[in-house]
């Protein structure tokens, strides 16, 4: 951090200041904040000692005021193009309930009435991000980049083997994608379905976040406790229904199950791709998932579900590739149900007698590292990384 | 023909929104005959715009909000005569979403004025929490008035209830770049007065006295007692986890809370405990000095915000009397009842209906051209020369029948 960032501002004339500066010095010390935090200043409130000419009692929000100086935090530069961010972050509304506009302690505007002054260091992690995210679902929708254009899907190949995938979302999409890429497209000769199996506590998590990303906002504790409570599974995660559907349509001998951490050189070679193919497996962390399900909040009311899903796939799950992380874990309390539940499927499907690649019991889960959820620090961080990286964009 | 102005309401809750709005909704043809607009396709047409201007999600009602302040801004930017805006939760907004609110209505060069509904708060706080629990919570009223009164507001129960009810601060935000001449302020009269009384006072506030309205309209959103309340709060704690939003509204809030309880008028009221009575006046006391001094235009009397000297006896709805509570309970079974025996009917009709249309498709399928047709059809897509020409036929007929 540049250390002229951290000076405190004194401007104007003699001692800086019109004569009523000495009437009401709060509200010009409060001007001078909001110019430090303009030219990407970090010193918190509680520490600012500078002083400008007042511009009228309407200050920017405390809660605007803190998310601009986070944002500086973060990566704040004395430009023009930050100033017109930090602009923006102060003219922003926090959108759904939360805290109204909150004025700084130790700034008196003429009311007596309406919430307490604050110390903006002293404000909850969720206001910060609530406004945070207000700002970044307004960008979202401003690059809009409109329409997709709709690719006209290949003719099937007959000699390439036909294939579909099923099982965990997340690693369908990823499996397809990779062999798609890798030139392995679906064929028409001897049709084979696929079933993707993981441990189910990742495919929870999988499909969670598969949800989140296809503009659903519960959190995950509430969502995993629903299905818990009614001790059911998501349909795409009921795999012995699932296969048995399949065996229906093309006999048991068709269905595999890919029962492992890595299907995707599993699927490879039971398709007949001979190329390589990468086996890294990417998802969202924990702390940008909660980034998507509060701008979910917000884009429901700004656009409309299939604008809503656009603007998630085109826009904000781009600007949000590289916040990469682990899975979410299952609370110890649920932990118990999730295993009799997989033990329940390993069975059923051993029962049935599909072909198996991989082991079965890889879908127990064992038992797992015991992870906290993400804090609100951390999802404010991607919230604020991915702005700044939305003003490089248009930079 | 009226002058080109906008007239915005924006609360209280509880202070006769719902009768207003109906009025102005059922009279609504009139009222554009003699100039005067309020554009809504439903008595409350307003509540979607509002949530859109404060990206306020409501239980999934929302995703219907898309663009709707933008759309009822440009029905009033459009109109030459008065129209009217009026929803209660539009005293929350904050002074960003006013901005957006007021500019996009036409401000400065449209005269806008703001409305202000008001009632005291030793009746405002009671039934703020009823309010609540209406809409899912499960807080108890002891629990509900510490929030209230704590004076860092800090849960959203606290956020929400001053955002819509300090009265001074509302008119602060709303009439921040306004002249007090345009801000009016509307009370609601003390308990007694007469019933037409509040009507007068909305229509001296909206300039509607010299119009003949039908002001017979059914739309309340009546209160509940004490045992009714408490019945509701036990409900929600029971069935939240279980009962979808969008079953839970119709069935809780409408068939139980509004249609069923609300007629329960002998139950004890809902009211302040003593404690809380004095602390309520105190505050009342303040607003009214304040108000008094800011030079609004006040329709009524600010001395009906100033609590009753005798209050509603306090009966605890956190420890109810049981066999009141079952007694409502009791009620609540017997319309449970009737609307699930009524659900029964429909879905046997339905099922008629379904089996009747069944039988008629399979005829339909059982006709010797109908057949032919398919076996035309099956071994024309078997073949690329008649794939083309089903294409060529699809397209000639000008919609798609292919399978989905």
């Amino acid at each position: 951090m540049p250390a002229s960032r951290r000076a405190p501002s004194r401007c104007g004339s003699g001692d800086g200041l019109s004569s009523d500066a000495h009437r009401e010095p709060g509200l010009h010390r409060a001007w001078a904040w909001v110019d430090h935090l303009r030219a990407g200043g970090t010193t918190p409130w509680s520490d600012f000692t500078g002083s400008v000419d007042s511009r009228g009692s309407l200050l920017p929000g405390a809660i605007q005021l803190e998310v601009a100086r986070r944002l500086n935090l973060v990566g704040g530069v004395d430009s023009a193009e930050h100033a017109a961010l930090v602009d923006r972050v102060f003219e922003t509304s926090g959108p759904g309930r939360g805290q109204p506009d909150l004025e700084l302690v130790g700034v008196h505007t003429g009311s007596r009435f309406g919430p307490r002054p604050v110390d903006p260091a002293e404000l909850p992690g969720d206001e910060l991000i609530r406004m945070a995210v207000g700002l970044l679902a307004d960008l979202v929708v401003a690059h809009d980049p409109g329409e997709p254009v709709v690719e006209k899907p290949r003719a099937a190949l007959p000699w390439r083997r036909a294939y579909s995938l099923y099982g965990d979302p997340l690693a369908v999409s990823q499996v397809r994608t990779t062999l798609v890429r890798a030139g392995a497209a679906p064929g028409r000769r001897s049709p084979v379905a696929v079933i993707l199996a993981d441990d189910l506590a990742g495919m929870l998590a999988d499909v969670w976040s598969w949800r989140v990303q296809h503009a659903v906002n519960p959190s995950w504790r509430w969502w995993l406790a629903g299905w818990a409570r009614n001790d059911r599974l998501p349909r795409v995660l009921d795999l012995p229904s699932v296969a048995a559907n399949q065996a229906a349509r093309l006999g048991a001998d068709r269905v595999h199950i890919v029962a492992a951490a890595h299907h995707v050189p599993l699927v490879a070679g039971l398709v007949g791709c001979r190329r390589p193919v990468d086996a890294t497996r990417v998802g969202l962390s924990p702390e940008a998932l909660d980034v998507v399900r509060h701008v979910n909040v917000v884009l429901r009311v700004l656009a409309d579900p299939d604008r809503h899903q656009h603007l998630l796939r085109d826009v904000l799950l781009p600007w949000l590739a590289d916040e990469t992380g682990r899975r979410r874990v299952v609370p110890p309390r649920h932990l118990e149900w999730v295993r009799h539940r997989a033990m329940r499927m390993r069975d059923e499907l051993r029962v049935a007698g599909y072909p198996v690649l991989g082991d079965l019991d890889a879908l127990v889960p064992t038992d797992q590292p015991r992870a906290a959820g993400p804090t609100d620090d951390g999802v404010l961080d991607v919230a604020l990384r991915t702005l700044l990286k939305v003003k490089e964009i248009d930079t | 023909m009226s002058p080109k102005r906008v007239i915005l309401h924006v609360g209280t809750p509880k202070t006769g929104t719902s009768y207003l709005q109906d009025v102005l909704f059922s009279n609504r043809d009139h009222l554009a005959g003699q100039g005067v607009l309020y554009p809504a396709d439903r008595f409350d047409g307003h509540f979607l715009a509002a949530l859109d201007l404060m990206r306020l999600p409501w239980g999934g009602l929302e995703t219907q909000a898309v663009g709707a302040w933008d759309r009822l801004a440009a029905q009033v930017r459009e109109w030459p005569g008065t129209a009217i805006i009026s929803h209660e939760i539009l005293a929350t907004a904050d002074r960003t979403q006013i901005r957006r609110a007021l500019e996009t209505l036409g401000h400065p060069d449209t005269e806008i004025h703001v409305v202000l509904s008001v009632r005291d708060l030793v009746r405002q706080i009671p039934a703020e929490w009823q309010e609540n629990v209406k809409h899912r919570r499960t807080i108890s009223y002891r629990r509900f008035l510490a929030q209230v009164q704590d004076p860092d507001r800090a849960g959203r129960i606290a956020t929400w209830f001053w955002g819509v009810q300090e009265i001074p601060d509302i008119l602060n935000r709303w009439g921040a770049e306004l002249d007090p001449s345009r801000v009016h302020v509307v009370t609601v009269p003390k308990p007694g007065a007469p019933k037409t009384l509040l009507w007068e006072r909305f229509a001296e506030a909206f300039d509607l006295g010299g119009l003949d309205l039908d002001l017979h309209v059914e739309r309340a959103n009546p209160s509940l007692g004490v045992p009714e309340t408490a019945l509701i709060r036990r409900i929600n704690k029971t069935s939240n986890a279980d009962v979808e939003p969008s079953a839970y509204r119709p069935l809780v809030r409408e068939l139980l809370a509004h249609q069923t309880l609300s007629r329960r008028a002998e139950s004890p009221r809902l009211a302040l405990p003593p404690d809380v009575w004095a602390w309520a006046d105190e505050l009342s006391h303040a607003w009214v000095d304040e108000l008094r001094a800011r030079r609004y235009d006040v329709v009524g009397d600010l001395d009906d915000l100033i609590p009753d000297r005798n209050p509603v006896e306090f009966s605890d709805p956190d420890r109810p009397r049981h066999r009141e509570v079952n007694a409502a309970a009791l009620d609540a079974i017997h319309a449970l009842l009737l609307e699930g025996a009524r659900m029964r009917q429909v879905e046997a009709d339905l099922r008629d209906e379904l089996r009747d249309t069944q039988i008629a498709l399979e005829r339909a399928y059982l006709r010797p051209t109908y057949r032919a047709r398919e076996k035309i059809v099956r071994s024309a897509e078997d073949k690329g020369w008649g794939r083309r020409m089903l294409g060529l036929y699809r397209r000639v007929r000008g919609r798609s029948s292919r399978p989905a």
